[in-house]
């Protein structure tokens, strides 16, 4: 581009071919991706911390105030239900989507009539935006018009308003969640299933081992990267659990199911206490961050 | 070997057992089509099934509203407004992700400058950041751009950049350098290489990628819901919502409305179920 080219060292260590010819080229290439990840991630990072530590209802200038927002957050009741309910939702849907994923994994993997449909159709919910899934399934629950209590009456179980229930309005967000996601980790699984050499197998099964003892001594401790990625990546997801909570019940009723993010969103967009919603993000993220670390140490020590 | 179903009755359970999973998968989508077919009289009765198939309330139900409609022109009226605006919405978004993630991918693979190496790190690190930190402050950029309730707002800051620019240096990376070289010899320069013998080398990486951006513009939800003010603006998600908040009784029409804006997804997925598949696992992106 420019008069600088053919300085072999101002490309970079592994000097590729054409880097070295025009050093500021590689930059023009990434700049436009830069400026909007500069503009919408690594600023509000900043900003989002900042105003953590202020009073601000985005009307009017923010006002410093410390740890307020922190402290109000920890002496909050419906902060600790939101944080309990979150990780409940986790540590139930995250294991019980692992257990569907590996299990349908283990049955697909094998040659078998309509493998490629079964494979279609337990994937399919993936693909489906969760506002149109917890749509159908708030009208399966609806007490009058829904098809759930017709079922139930056929085994005498009285008919009720289920997402009015306190208690099994978070149970349906959940068995809900592990429904629709988990056709996802069944695909990662199948890719990591199909990594594996038969021969290892075979020489197993040689050696006289069962099915179960296949599983726990070849299968599994392959798979373990695979079950690692799986886990990591749906404990992420499930600490950002929203749009479910939302359409279905609003973390209703009372704050039976409110989860950390709706609880963002309440302070955010309806109560516009916008430093409380930002200090509330900050305490998720490092939630994440710590889950994240801890999960790599647990999977390394195992290995 | 993995069992190879030595009795029939295995074989058979087996069977039986995937059978019923694939029913629980299915089930809720066909009762939401039998739902979309049923009158009013139906929809009060516990019956699974209508008694008669109205197929006519998929066009009743998307043009439905208790609004008066007169003199509107066509594409303001129903969901078709949301329609565009989520296709345009995806597409746009589509468009942008997989040319900026490619540029910036090549350039990190490629194209190594000073500090190169210091931008991935730091570009990959906002992949772990949770979309609910940068909310809050990104709701307040857009509105001091002037971009509130703009359909540029729905796209810029949900660029799936950091994922697409990691993915698309993966491939990269394998790309041979002789054969840049060689275009290089024959005199062309890094955009003319990058365009011609870079990117078309690619498309796989860019298939997997433009389906997965698609797919979450698509069906995103929260970040529509909270820089969206006018309902002639709203995506199909959230114009779902309303409708549901509106017409509390329709839920035949709503469940009407609600499959077809699936068929976009079904669609896509019957064209490019490979390409989905492998995707997930060369990806392992979600939502």
């Amino acid at each position: 581009m420019n008069g600088t080219s053919r300085c072999r060292n101002g490309t970079g260590r592994r000097g590729s071919s054409i880097g070295r010819l025009r050093p500021p080229t590689g930059f023009l290439f990434l700049l436009p991706s830069l400026v909007i990840v500069a503009l919408f991630s690594f600023w509000p990072l900043v900003y989002s911390l900042a105003m953590s530590f202020c009073h601000w209802r985005i009307v009017g200038p923010p006002a410093w105030c410390g740890l307020d927002n922190y402290l109000r957050a920890v002496r909050s009741p419906v902060f600790w239900t939101a944080l309990t309910n979150t990780a409940v939702y986790a540590f139930v849907t995250v294991p019980a989507g692992l257990v569907l994923a590996l299990g349908s994994a283990l049955l697909l993997n094998r040659r078998l009539a309509g493998r490629g449909a079964y494979r279609a159709v337990f994937f399919f919910p993936v693909l489906v935006s969760m506002v149109v899934v917890a749509m159908i399934w708030s009208w399966m629950f609806s007490e009058h018009v829904g098809v759930i209590n017709p079922i139930l009456r056929a085994f005498g179980v009285e008919p009720r308003a289920w997402l009015a229930d306190p208690k099994w309005a978070f149970r349906i967000i959940m068995g809900m969640s592990v429904w629709k996601g988990f056709g996802y980790g069944m695909v990662i699984f199948l890719a990591g299933l199909a990594a594996i050499p038969r021969s290892y197998y075979e020489a197993a099964e040689v050696d006289g081992a069962g099915p179960w003892q296949r599983f726990r001594h070849v299968t599994w401790p392959l798979l373990r990267p695979t079950t690692l990625f799986v886990l990591v990546t749906a404990f992420i997801g499930s600490f950002q659990v929203f749009d479910q909570v939302y359409v279905l019940t609003r973390g209703g009723p009372g704050y039976a199911t409110t989860v950390l993010v709706s609880l963002i969103y309440d302070e955010a967009y309806v109560r516009f206490r916008m430093g409380y919603a930002c200090a509330l993000s900050y305490i998720l993220f490092g939630i994440v961050l710590l889950w994240t670390l801890v999960q790599w140490r647990i999977m390394r020590r195992q290995a | 070997m993995i069992a190879r179903g030595r009795l029939p009755l295995g074989r058979l359970v087996l069977h039986l057992t995937l059978l019923a999973g694939a029913a629980a998968m299915l089930l809720p989508f066909l009762f939401m089509v039998a739902t979309a077919c049923k009158d009013e009289a139906d929809l009060s009765r516990p019956a699974l099934l209508p008694t008669k198939w109205h197929w006519e309330n998929f066009p009743r139900g998307w043009m439905y509203t208790d609004r008066p409609q007169g003199g509107v022109p066509w594409h303001r009226r129903g969901m078709t407004p949301s329609l565009l605006v989520s296709a345009g919405v995806a597409v746009a978004t589509t468009g942008l992700t997989v040319l900026l993630s490619a540029m910036g991918g090549f350039a990190l693979a490629k194209l190594r400058f000073r500090g190169s190496s210091w931008w991935f790190a730091a570009i990959l690190a906002t992949l772990m950041v949770p979309g609910q930190v940068t909310m809050v402050p990104n709701f307040v950029t857009i509105a001091r751009l002037g971009l509130y309730d703009s359909l540029a707002a729905l796209v810029l800051p949900a660029l799936p950049l950091a994922f697409g620019i990691f993915l698309m240096r993966q491939f990269f990376l394998d790309l041979p350098d002789s054969l840049l070289e060689a275009a290089r010899l024959d005199g062309a320069g890094p955009w003319r290489t990058f365009f011609r013998i870079a990117l078309p080398q690619c498309r796989p990486a860019m298939v997997t990628l433009a389906i997965f951006t698609f797919m979450g513009s698509w069906n995103s939800f929260l970040w529509p819901l909270i820089v969206l003010d006018s309902p002639d603006k709203f995506t199909l998600p959230v114009a779902l919502l309303r409708f549901s908040e509106q017409y509390v009784t329709k839920e035949n029409y709503l469940m009407a409305v609600s499959a077809l804006t699936l068929l976009p997804i079904v669609l896509l997925f019957l064209c490019f179920q490979r390409a989905f598949m492998t995707g997930v696992t060369t990806t392992g992106l979600k939502e």
